[in-house]
């Protein structure tokens, strides 16, 4: 009965907890969830609450542990494919998160040893955030880590975490070695990824980078990317610009913009008759291009388009072209 | 019309059947809502294209409202200023009764729809004359105890992309002005005289400029941007000139400037024409064509050249006699096939 003591106080108000921890998750999930993807990386997110019965479990299990210093009761984790996007998806979570407490595994490694990789911050509403009335008490648990990262992880408490028995020191260190050939996978990834992307027909990748940047910042849709590229390697021409020309351009015209492309996103959402262009990341160059010239947009789209397409584009923009 | 039309957010409709009334019979008069109809997100989504799509064409018109008419229409101007559900309801009654007073046999039956919308938070309000089809599902229903149509019900019928809107105006307010716009899609051969007929005259409306201003400043700035455009290349400058003035000259009423640069500019050339009209206060929408105040300009062509010759040449009938040919040099050859009748001094 010893044991009881330690859930004194709490069944009760964990009862209504958990709940409330779901929604918060749902907060930073849909404030921050296009976070990774506005880094440009098409990263994953995936949000969880724990539970009553895991909390209470993990209780049992941690007779140290009280209630209210459980870090992980709600946690968000954001996979990107490639290492240099952890920095700056780190910083967008610092900069719209009160991170109480920061954890960077990799770092934690030093020159001479393997192991776990990846980010943990626990995170809170700010004061000044507009839901921290109701959810400002709550934190949550953000791990972030590359997909590399990810699957070593995976793997490894598969293969590590018995604890019906202690797991061989041998068979736990030649786990720990193949986090080395991931660390070593990440650099390669990123590696070729750069080598790729200097590549004259990566052009249009390089400019679809650049608009995706902008379109998650207004939508986490997933779009067909083949189609993308197919546009912009027809309307990249258009603008006569060297490739690194776009990045500021569609930064600027997208501030300006904004409000009309996230009204437009939003109404349409429920609307069959619309455009298959309009959710897709190219939308804002056809934008663009429609408000600098529409004569020689048409004049180029109709070779490789459906006039039809262009003609709701144009409509929904508030420009028709007839 | 100068508003953004992406930014256009309908708010709330209404719908007044008005079927058709020959000149004999006074009919029972349009079948009215007393509340607004319930609408859905998608049909908000409708509306607004619709809107945006009739509106924002270069067929559309820019207009004013004429506060002499006892047209209701007018008074669409205290509403927007201060708008509530009330007086939206009582004023769009008000324009159906008016638009059923004043058909004639000719006129079709339809809905008159009035759109409660505004255009980057400025307030506005769309009205259109829409197609009513026949064999229609369309029925009123009791919402709150109030007769309306119900959108959803005949939106089938309606609201679909084939729909013809037969008429449609809206008025935005931008500080103490109004942004208005027109659009008749009701073609005829006489559009012009349409357009006036139903909203200009009956409804309330007026040019935003009279037509005869602006045709006379449309052509000014075309040709000053023709001249300053395609001077390097003198054949194709006198060939979109004889456009210009074939357009100014022909039968159909209206001008579309847009259209125009379609038609005949080099395609690099469009956006800047329309640009350059835009600039200088030009419609770059459609207007009624009305040349009285360019007449004799319209009947000739000077080509002038560097050397102090001139040339005065008919906008009709010159092809056949004049040669325009370009040169290496940059020099024009203009080679003259003619009679010689007389010789003047001046």
């Amino acid at each position: 009965m010893a044991n009881d003591n330690r859930f004194r106080g709490h069944p009760p108000r964990l009862a209504g907890r958990p709940p409330r921890v779901r929604q918060a998750g749902r907060v930073p999930k849909a404030q921050n969830g296009n976070a990774a993807k506005g880094s440009g990386d098409l990263g994953q997110g995936r949000r969880q609450a724990k539970d009553l019965d895991s909390l209470l479990k993990k209780c049992l299990r941690k007779p140290d542990l009280a209630y209210e210093k459980i870090s992980d009761k709600g946690g968000i984790r954001i996979v990107t494919r490639f290492i240099e996007n952890l920095a700056p998806v780190c910083k967008l979570i610092e900069d719209n998160f009160e991170v109480k407490k920061k954890e960077d595994f990799t770092a934690g490694l030093g020159t001479e040893k393997f192991g776990y990789q990846g980010i943990h911050l626990d995170v809170a509403l700010r004061s000044d955030d507009p839901q921290a009335a109701s959810f400002g008490h709550c934190f949550l648990e953000v791990q972030l880590r590359t997909l590399s990262q990810h699957l070593w992880c995976e793997m490894a408490h598969e293969l590590n975490y018995k604890p019906e028995f202690e797991i061989p020191k041998a068979l736990d260190r030649r786990v720990n070695c193949l986090s080395a050939l991931i660390e070593t996978c990440d650099r390669e990834f990123s590696l070729v990824n750069k080598e790729i992307m200097q590549l004259p027909d990566a052009e249009p990748l390089t400019v679809l980078a650049v608009l995706e940047r902008q379109f998650y910042k207004i939508s986490a849709r997933h779009y067909d990317r083949e189609l993308s590229v197919d546009v912009i390697r027809n309307l990249m021409p258009l603008y006569s610009k060297e490739v690194g020309w776009f990045e500021s351009y569609f930064e600027d015209f997208y501030t300006r913009e904004q409000m009309k492309i996230n009204r437009m996103h939003l109404l349409y959402a429920e609307t069959p008759n619309r455009s298959i262009f309009l959710y897709q990341p190219e939308a804002l160059m056809i934008f663009d291009l429609l408000q600098k010239d529409p004569f020689i947009l048409k004049d180029e789209w109709i070779h490789h388009f459906p006039e039809r397409e262009l003609e709701w584009l144009a409509v929904a923009w508030g420009a028709p072209l007839r | 019309m100068k508003s953004d039309l992406g930014l256009l957010v309908v708010k709330s409709v209404i719908f007044h059947e008005v079927p058709h009334r020959t000149r004999k019979d006074a009919g029972s008069g349009p079948v009215l809502s007393e509340v607004e109809s319930p609408i859905t997100p998608e049909i908000k989504a409708y509306l607004r294209d619709r809107v945006s799509r009739s509106l924002g064409s270069s067929k559309s018109f820019d207009i004013q409202f004429d506060l002499q008419s006892s047209s209701p229409v007018p008074g669409l101007k205290s509403y927007i200023a201060k708008p509530n559900p009330l007086d939206f309801v009582k004023i769009s009654q008000e324009m159906a009764t008016h638009l059923y007073t004043i058909q004639t046999g000719s006129n079709p039956a339809g809905l008159l729809a009035l759109v409660d919308c505004e255009v980057a938070s400025a307030p506005g309000v769309a009205l259109l004359k829409i197609e009513k089809e026949e064999g229609a599902r369309l029925q009123q229903e009791l919402f709150g105890g109030k007769k309306t149509f119900n959108v959803l019900h005949f939106r089938d019928l309606i609201l679909t992309e084939n729909t013809r809107l037969f008429k449609i105006a809206s008025f935005v307010r931008i500080g103490e002005d109004f942004d208005s716009a027109i659009s008749d899609h009701q073609r005829g051969y006489t559009p012009h005289t349409e357009v006036a007929d139903f909203f200009l005259r009956k409804f309330g409306c007026k040019l935003l400029e009279d037509a005869h201003v602006t045709t006379k400043k449309f052509y000014e700035y075309a040709m000053g941007f023709l001249n300053a455009n395609l001077k390097d290349e003198p054949v194709k400058l006198v060939k979109c000139i004889n456009h210009l003035v074939s357009e100014l000259s022909s039968e159909q009423g209206r001008i579309d400037p847009r259209k125009f640069a379609e038609k005949y500019l080099p395609l690099k050339q469009r956006q800047s024409f329309l640009t350059h009209l835009d600039e200088h206060g030009i419609s770059t929408k459609s207007f009624p064509l009305e040349t009285s105040l360019i007449a004799p300009r319209l009947r000739n062509h000077l080509l002038e050249f560097r050397s102090g010759i001139r040339v005065v040449i008919p906008s009709e009938g010159s092809e056949q006699h004049l040669k325009l040919e370009k040169l290496e040099s940059g020099e024009v050859r203009a080679e003259i096939r003619d009679f010689l009748d007389n010789v003047s001094g001046k």
